[in-house]
């Protein structure tokens, strides 16, 4: 069983997409103790896709349940390639006024799956990135793959 | 959604902090001074937008001698916390 939708490339779409993530959790009877997680995933990526994809056609996610977790698909259409699961590294180990918060959303996506991948479509030019989260896992030690 | 008390002691956050939200939080905390208590006991959700917020607001206070303080945190925060290495800048107090 799954549920998608497409939302407008832009910030203001989040509560939609919060929205839709909350009503597919309802319907799947899904763990609701993995939708933080799930939503922080979504949104950073989203959020990524907003503020540095080229194209502005809309973005379909899709919400998969599995027989104990969740697979989220989203598909970004006018994409250039970038691999979310090999972001640049963050060293979070520096002083506070060393700090800045960019890049941290994507340093924290393979925290919070069990399984994240990529794949790129050069000559549709069309990014899918594909997670999956289980109940039961920890938090950490998520796998990639591209 | 999120909710914005300022109390005596505290500014208590309630809700989600994402990155619609990230603007009206950060007016919120740009009116604090010295050493602040944020109440995270209401916060249900926070993102990187979120992260970044608590830690402009945390040097801003530094800058001046103060600083930012978490209490009423909770797991899924933590593990947050925890994953962008700001256990370590701001002082966090997790919820009973």
């Amino acid at each position: 069983m799954s549920d998608g939708r497409s939302f407008q490339r832009e910030l203001a779409a989040l509560p939609e997409i919060f929205a839709f993530t909350a009503a597919a959790y309802e319907r799947h009877r899904l763990a609701p103790e993995l939708r933080p997680s799930v939503d922080l995933v979504i949104e950073e990526l989203f959020t990524n896709m907003v503020k540095y994809g080229a194209g502005r056609s809309p973005v379909n996610i899709s919400i998969m349940s599995l027989p104990a977790g969740v697979e989220v698909t989203m598909i970004e259409p006018d994409a250039d390639y970038f691999d979310v699961t090999t972001p640049p590294p963050v060293d979070i180990t520096r002083p506070a006024a060393d700090r800045q918060p960019g890049q941290l959303g994507l340093h924290l996506i393979p925290r919070f799956v069990d399984a994240i991948d990529y794949a790129y479509s050069p000559a549709e030019r069309i990014g899918r990135i594909t997670f999956r989260k289980s109940a039961g896992a920890g938090s950490a030690g998520g796998s990639t793959s591209c | 959604m999120l909710s914005i008390e300022h109390g005596p002691d505290a500014i208590r956050m309630t809700g989600r902090l994402d990155a619609t939200e990230a603007a009206r939080a950060q007016s919120a905390l740009d009116t604090t001074a010295g050493r602040v208590t944020l109440d995270c006991s209401g916060l249900e959700y926070l993102s990187s937008a979120g992260l970044g917020v608590l830690l402009k607001t945390h040097k801003r206070l530094l800058a001046a001698q103060g600083g930012l303080r978490l209490t009423g945190v909770s797991r899924h925060l933590q593990d947050i916390l925890s994953y962008s290495g700001f256990d370590q800048i701001l002082e966090v107090e997790a919820a009973r």
